[in-house]
């Protein structure tokens, strides 16, 4: 395979994931400030927005103050903001048309035919609360894609590679989201709003990455910081948990046909050292401070993307 | 005839059809009948209401959207304007016996172009015996010194033509051009036949339509036919100046079709005088490459060195014999314009035959007498430059202002070479699916063809695009101002197995 | 008589920022013909990749390196030992003039010789400048009309390096009247072919002996063909006759053909470049042992 090709649906994965973790983000929190237990909730909630989506710059350089339907459309639409949903959903379409003798008809179709009918959606604008219908556009044509990604390519590096893309990016998103919220979090560690909010915290993360229900059966308390933590990062039976999308990273890379290298800095080994790392790491040994360790994890997942892009991907 | 039939002759898609007087309808004779050959067809088309047809119409452009069978139109803004290439449902047919003698006359034609190219590439015998003007040959733009003594696989330059041909009132084919560069349009046939399919499967099946899903492979055969000698198993790609090339979709389709990479400039290198491409498990040498960039940007070392869609240092690889170029560079100046006139001579003189095929009458500017023909008859004729694709840069006298004839005549006292003139050929008409008006009116329709020619291989599409000018009256068919295309179908002659 | 000389050419680049890929062709090396007999030819660069060789449309051999490696620094230099015999250098013409009108004006020849007498981009001069050249008497033998354009060229212009530069045209070179050989070359090639002549662009080395004066460079000459006696060289910069002292690397239309350096790069940055050649007699050790 073409190492641009490679590129192409490596990207395609990440851009697929990253519009669906941050369009569910949005929404989840704009919805969740509907009933907030905080007073200020909604500027809140558009900080922590901003922050997530890592448009918090962006939007200041055109913005004097925080506003609903400007951070909605900032986020969600804009195409003078190349992190906006909809210049990812641009460029899944870019690398998939780049890749696009690779990837099955049907791929493509869906794809491309969901790129024109957002962007026709778009075209008018969003008012703030149309964020629940576009988000829910987004997240579920991501998983209309991920069905065809799933069901009509071959087991080969094509699939694996968008794979990647796909686990390495899911990675990254879960451990922004924590790093978000526990940014949030810090707005309130005391007062009398206190245990609510700390409640209203974990609830929503664990809605932003859909996973409220799966943590209930498996965990069986409310959520708290500790359980969360346990959940979202090291479950390996829930398919959002960082330690199994690190898992499935590694394991893509041992299948794809990388040319072989036997120095330091091989792909393989790194990938491996770092899904390890997390497969013997628990809760415990993280807890007292868990944003250095996400801070830690994130650089280190980071390195390996660059190390892929860099190395193994690299054609100009 | 049943009075719903004769309702729907004049309520349907089909109401109020204008046989145009001066022109040849191939639909329908003068007095406003349907030819035999689309009577099946015809009354077929007649059983849809207007608004089952405009349903249909609408459901093969969306399949088409979703494809992503579209072309870019270029603009000033960021994101491209895509479109798809208005497609019409109501084919052309061309009968068995009609095609088996174009079939012949492409052919012959393609083969005597590329015998030329390779005598002006080596030895210049048809200049020697003064049967083409040497000059004519040295100041095209296209004749490049890169190309003198290379020896190509099998003496083949141009391995992909797309003939262009026109039906003319007198009901014969002409060639109106050769194109040899990079011909675009075969993913439109392809396609086009697909949607015919599912739009229309059951008239389909009623008629003998040869088949043009074969394409690709003998696309393939033809590439690896001309490998590099000692090649066994050739690698061969597809070329593309990339995703915002205006045909990319065409270069992706026949790459995925024929099962090869699509490769860009920037994912092949060339090193010891060989082709590879950087793939994730390292180089992987490249044998043909069926490139479609402009011979100017194929290699900054040999040409535009400016190019970022070329290979530096491609033309040395080529010269080495290690890599085969399809089309090879420098055919341009055998289908340029003012080439055309001489093309039945070129034919007799390699071939010894007489050409088959018509060519229209030509005036070439640069010839004293031609030149004072055209600047007196202006008005009557169409006048190109010698030198540009895509319709670009026409006159067509019967339409221009004296403000235009004025400018033109200008024009072409500066720079006589790069003009040519031709009297105003009536296209034939073809009935075509207006949308505004939700009904079938006649426009001018060509005929592009495809032929391929590799070692010891020769193959024409029994098929082709038949282009259609969608503005009324006018005569230009070309994509990019606002052509169409219908699927052609070329009837099997099944008495001849 | 013969002499052998020892021809270097070296360049040294450096880069702001790391070159990612890069692409290299050089023609610079001597070429062999009636007069010159490459003896022995070697390079020495500082990139991970090894170089290789094609010819040109010409003919000539062109050297190229290949490398992905990224790199922010490039040497690269060629030397070459040469053997050269003295050109035949003519006083006369065999033919008359008639005779050598006729020979240019034949069809044939024409289109045998038509890469140089057509112009193109450096060598097409705008016809308001034309009255100011030299064109050939009516009863003017070739040869000797163009030892007078050599002079008349080398009267004409002034050696300056400052104001042109490679993709100066030969219109230009009229108007600024200074310009490098290069300039002087195109020019003599321009008005050469406005009088039918078949005209060449040669690229080389040219041995200064002791005129030598600060880092030499590479050399550009025209060869014009005349009828009877074949391709002749003539140096306008230096209103000589290409001696023993021209040794040739390669020829072709016009400079596009000959350029000595061709890249193209993938970085960011600028870049610095240092060029030169050294052109050394040495004694013929063989001929002695002999």
């Amino acid at each position: 395979m073409l190492s641009r090709i490679g590129n192409s649906l490596f990207w395609m994965g990440r851009y697929l994931e990253r519009s669906e973790h941050i369009a569910r983000y949005t929404r989840v929190q704009y919805v969740a400030s509907v009933d907030s237990p905080l007073a200020h909730n909604q500027e809140n909630v558009l900080e922590s927005i901003l922050h997530m989506t890592a448009n918090w710059e962006g939007y200041f350089q055109t913005q004097q103050q925080l506003e609903a339907n400007a951070v909605i459309n900032y986020t969600a639409i804009s195409e003078d903001n190349s992190f906006s949903i909809l210049s990812y959903i641009d460029r899944v379409r870019e690398n998939a048309r780049g890749a696009r003798d690779s990837i099955s008809i049907e791929l493509w179709e869906a794809i491309n035919s969901f790129y024109h009918k957002i962007n026709a959606y778009a075209a008018a604008g969003l008012h703030a609360e149309e964020i629940e219908y576009f988000a829910r556009r987004i997240e579920e044509n991501s998983y209309v894609m991920k069905g065809y990604i799933d069901n009509t390519l071959l087991r080969n590096d094509v699939w694996q590679l968008i794979y990647l893309g796909m686990h390495l990016e899911r990675a990254i998103q879960i451990i922004l989201i924590l790093q978000t919220k526990f940014k949030d979090r810090e707005k309130m560690l005391s007062g009398p709003d206190y245990a609510a909010y700390e409640n209203f915290i974990w609830t929503s993360t664990l809605l932003s990455v859909e996973s409220f229900d799966m943590y209930m059966r498996c965990q069986k308390t409310a959520p708290d910081k500790h359980h969360v933590l346990n959940f979202l990062l090291f479950d390996t039976a829930f398919p959002k948990s960082v330690a199994f999308s690190l898992n499935t990273v590694k394991q893509c890379i041992n299948e794809i046909s990388f040319q072989e290298e036997k120095k330091q800095g091989f792909i393989h080994f790194e990938a491996g050292k770092l899904a390890c790392n997390f497969q013997y790491t628990t809760v415990k040994d993280i807890e007292e401070n868990p944003v250095e360790f996400l801070n830690t994890t994130l650089e280190s997942i980071y390195a390996l993307a660059h190390l892929l892009d860099a190395k193994y991907l690299k054609y100009n | 005839m049943d009075g719903a039939m004769r309702q729907a002759m004049t309520s349907g898609v089909f109401g109020n059809y204008q046989t145009p007087p001066q022109f040849l309808d191939e639909v329908f004779c003068q007095a406003g009948k349907v030819n035999p050959e689309y009577e099946a067809l015809y009354s077929q088309f007649l059983k849809y209401s207007k608004d089952d047809y405009r349903q249909l119409n609408e459901h093969a452009k969306t399949s088409f959207f979703n494809q992503g069978i579209t072309f870019s139109v270029y603009t000033d803004k960021a994101k491209g304007v895509e479109r798809i290439f208005p497609f019409d449902l109501f084919p052309r047919i061309i009968q068995a016996d009609e095609w088996a003698q174009l079939e012949k006359g492409i052919i012959q034609r393609c083969v005597a172009l590329n015998l030329f190219i390779q005598d002006i590439y080596t030895h210049k015998h048809i200049l020697r015996d003064k049967v083409v003007p040497a000059d004519l040959i040295f100041s095209s733009k296209n004749y490049l010194k890169a190309m003198l003594d290379i020896k190509p696989v099998a003496g083949i330059y141009n391995h992909i033509s797309g003939t262009d041909l026109i039906k003319h009132s007198d009901g014969k084919y002409y060639v109106l051009e050769d194109n040899i560069r990079c011909p675009s349009g075969i993913s439109y046939v392809l396609t086009n036949r697909v949607a015919m399919k599912r739009a229309l499967l059951e008239t389909f099946r009623k008629f003998k339509v040869s088949t043009v899903q074969e394409y690709p492979q003998e696309l393939l055969a033809t590439m690896q036919s001309v490998a590099p000698q000692g090649v066994d198993a050739p690698n061969c790609v597809v070329l593309t100046p990339g995703v915002y090339n205006s045909a990319y979709f065409e270069h992706a389709y026949l790459a995925l079709t024929m099962g090869v990479s699509l490769v860009e400039g920037r994912d092949l290198y060339v090193e010891k005088n060989f082709v590879y491409m950087k793939t994730i498990n390292g180089p992987k040498k490249v044998d043909v490459v069926y490139r479609r960039i402009d011979d100017a940007f194929l290699d900054p070392m040999a040409f535009n060195p400016d190019s970022v869609l070329g290979v530096p240092g491609l033309m040395g690889a080529y010269r080495e014999g290690n890599v085969s170029l399809v089309n090879a560079p420098g055919t341009g100046f055998a289908d340029d314009k003012a080439v055309y006139t001489y093309v039945p001579d070129i034919i007799k003189y390699y071939l010894g035959e007489e050409p088959i095929l018509n060519n229209v009458q030509t005036y070439r500017c640069e010839k004293d007498d031609d030149f004072k023909y055209v600047l007196e008859n202006m008005q009557n004729l169409v006048v190109k430059p010698v030198d540009e694709s895509g319709g670009y840069g026409i006159l067509i006298g019967s339409k221009a202002t004296k403000e235009q004839l004025a400018e033109f005549k200008q024009l072409i006292t500066q720079n006589r070479r790069k003009y040519i003139a031709q009297p105003i050929m009536n296209l034939s008409m073809h009935a075509t699916y207006i949308e505004g008006e939700d009904r079938f009116e006649p426009r001018h329709v060509d005929l592009r063809t495809f032929t391929l020619l590799g070692k010891d291989r020769q193959f024409v599409l029994k098929g082709g695009l038949s282009r259609v000018a969608l503005k009324k009256g006018s005569l230009i068919v070309n994509s990019s101002q606002g052509g169409g295309s219908k699927d052609t179908w070329v009837i099997r002659d099944d008495s001849a197995v | 008589m013969k002499t052998e000389y020892e021809v270097k050419y070296y360049t040294h680049n450096t880069y702001e920022d790391p070159v990612k890929e890069a692409f290299f062709s050089f023609q610079i090396t001597p070429c062999q013909d009636d007069t010159q007999r490459v003896l022995s030819v070697e390079f020495q660069h500082t990139l991970p990749a090894q170089e290789f060789h094609h010819q040109n449309p010409f003919g000539f051999d062109v050297t190229s390196l290949y490398t992905a490696q990224p790199f922010r620094e490039f040497r690269f230099e060629m030397t070459a030992l040469v053997e050269k015999t003295r050109p035949f250098l003519p006083t006369g013409t065999p033919l008359t003039v008639a005779e050598e009108q006729r020979a240019l004006c034949a069809y044939d020849f024409f289109i045998d010789h038509h890469l140089y007498l057509g112009t193109g981009h450096y060598t097409h001069i705008e016809d308001g400048l034309r009255r100011r050249l030299l064109f050939r008497e009516e009863k003017q033998p070739v040869y000797d009309y163009l030892v007078q354009l050599n002079r008349f060229i080398h009267q004409m212009l002034e050696f300056d390096p400052e104001p042109t530069h490679v993709h100066t045209t030969v219109s230009e070179v009229i108007q600024l009247g200074r310009g490098v050989c290069q300039d002087y070359t195109h020019l003599f090639i321009g008005i050469a072919r406005l009088n039918k002549i078949p005209c060449r662009y040669a690229s080389g080395y040219l041995n200064q002996g002791l005129n030598l004066t600060g880092t030499a460079v590479m050399h550009a000459w025209a060869e014009a063909f005349v009828p009877g006696l074949g391709w002749q060289g003539f140096d306008p910069t230096n209103n000589l006759l290409a001696d023993l002292n021209f040794i040739k690397a390669a020829h072709g239309a016009d400079y596009g053909d000959c350029s000595p350096l061709r890249g193209v790069l993938k970085t960011t940055g600028g870049h610095k470049t240092a060029y030169g050649v050294t052109i050394h007699p040495t004694p013929m050790v063989g001929a002695a042992q002999q």
